[in-house]
């Protein structure tokens, strides 16, 4: 049995920043993820033996290097490769670590475990080269490897573009982006880019790029098949009409070996779910959520003791307010904030790309207007809470 | 036949390990997907109902579609690294699929 005060589940931007945020104030700390490396996908680090000097921009290894600094902390325990399994007690986890396993015993739980992707399934998704655009950015960027050769990016979000950049800058062809999401629709998005310059300056520069490399982005299309034989070696594409329907008359065979799906992400609840927390399907964001004490008057089986949701932190962690709350009883002024930005909220979905520090998925950026600039001083605050 | 190609020079030492039988070529810090797919080979099972290829989908360890076994295990492909001496067995005879395959999830 591993003793700790905070046991932090997932070691991504949010898991780290919590751990250099709990160290600050004295806590030890055992931090538990199923990648053998922290960083999770964001900060995804490659093997040693696969690392090249320059892989990532600057600003971003900055970024990464100050959350990193946590691991070397006296206080932490960090368990790479480790995939928690049950939770048979108040505070006890239960992991398995390559042959071995064990428990870790701690005051209180962060779950900090990210987002998977949506998987959207469309006839032939189960074919070899159908891949999801972070497993596309994972290949290429931690596993030095490009999937294929012609591509297309299909689905919606901004995730597409940046997967899309990665393919090209690695020497593939991408044939076509297809967004699903019309153009026109997107300019109600404008305010909460515009509070957020950096992100907006980024996803231009995206564009940008693409465009430079003669790469088409059509937006109102989506996939409606991946067709083998045994493989993919055809996608085809149709237009979406005002209606939201799909207008499979306009279909489009396209010759691909290929295809990057990426329809957005959604939170990894199989913890939350371990944990006895409550859920709620969010229909249009197509995944299930934690559900905070702002939505829930009963929102953990054991509540005094876990704390529940990606980047919510030790109990009475300034930072997680406004965000999803811890699971342990909050103050009414959080509750309000959390009510308000969901009010708010219309899927501002480029801004979310920003939130790194809290490893927020992109449609929940609508919340994060305000907040991107809250994330970066969270990333800085725990940076230097170590000093 | 895939296109996928590396993306690293030539400078870390290769090894071998074996993939049901065939001995495969990768470089330290590969995962055993990694290695395949630069072989050329995308379709890492059969699914257990109607025996179609499978590969990776969600290449980040979380969708198990690229399972394959080591050692009597299942492992993920997509994070097993590959070693020396390793060897890898694909589950099922991967059937040549014709047309599409809706059951990523039953089959």
């Amino acid at each position: 049995m591993i003793d700790a005060d905070v046991a932090i589940v997932g070691a991504g931007p949010a898991g780290l920043a919590a751990a250099a945020e709990a160290l600050a104030r004295g806590l030890s700390v055992a931090l538990l993820d199923d990648n053998a490396l922290p960083g999770g996908q964001y900060f995804r680090q490659a093997p040693r033996e696969l690392r090249r000097a320059g892989a990532a921009d600057g600003r971003e290894h900055r970024r990464a290097e100050a959350l990193f600094r946590a691991i070397e902390h006296p206080r932490l325990r960090y368990l790479g490769g480790a995939v928690v399994w049950d939770a048979p007690g108040p505070g006890v986890l239960a992991f398995a670590r390559g042959a071995d396993s064990g428990r870790v015993q701690a005051r209180a739980v962060v779950v900090a475990s990210g987002a998977v992707e949506r998987a959207v399934p469309f006839p032939g998704w189960t074919l070899p080269g159908v891949l999801t655009a972070g497993g596309v950015q994972n290949l290429i960027k931690s596993q030095r490897v490009l999937p294929g050769r012609r591509f297309l990016v299909a689905g919606n979000g901004p995730l597409l573009l940046v997967a899309a950049h990665s393919i090209v800058r690695a020497g593939g062809t991408v044939v076509e982006v297809a967004e699903g999401a019309v153009l026109a629709r997107a300019w109600r998005h404008a305010p909460g880019l515009l509070a957020a310059p950096d992100v907006l300056r980024r996803g231009l520069g995206y564009r940008a790029a693409l465009a430079r490399a003669g790469v088409p982005v059509r937006s109102g299309q989506t996939i409606v098949a991946a067709r083998g034989p045994g493989e993919v070696a055809e996608a085809v594409v149709a237009p979406i009409d005002p209606a939201g329907r799909v207008d499979r008359s306009r279909a489009r065979a396209i010759a691909v070996d290929t295809v990057v799906a990426g329809f957005g992400l959604v939170p990894a609840v199989e913890l939350t779910g371990l944990l006895g927390c409550r859920h709620r399907w969010d229909a249009r964001r197509g995944g299930w959520f934690p559900s905070a004490p702002a939505t829930s008057r009963r929102p953990c089986a054991t509540c005094s003791r876990w704390a529940t949701g990606p980047a919510s932190a030790v109990p009475r962690s300034r930072w997680s307010r406004g965000d999803w709350p811890v699971c342990s009883s909050r103050s009414g002024s959080a509750r309000a904030t959390s009510r308000g930005s969901r009010a708010t909220s219309g899927g501002g979905v480029v801004a979310c790309a920003a939130c790194t520090a809290c490893a927020t998925p992109s449609p929940r950026c609508g919340r994060h207007r305000r907040r991107s600039s809250i994330c970066s001083r969270r990333t800085r605050s725990s940076a230097g809470a170590r000093t | 036949m895939s296109e996928a190609r590396r993306l690293t020079g030539a400078g870390d030492e290769p090894f071998t390990f074996f993939v049901d039988g065939e001995p495969l070529v990768a470089h330290p810090g590969e995962t055993v997907a990694v290695a395949l797919l630069a072989a050329g080979r995308r379709a890492l099972r059969a699914s257990t109902r109607r025996g179609e290829p499978r590969g990776l989908y969600c290449a980040m360890g979380v969708c198990w579609e690229c399972a394959v076994r080591v050692e009597g295990s299942s492992v993920r492909a997509c994070v097993a690294p590959a070693a020396p001496g390793l060897r890898v067995e694909t589950p099922g005879r991967a059937a040549a699929s014709s047309g599409t395959a809706p059951d990523r999830a039953g089959g």
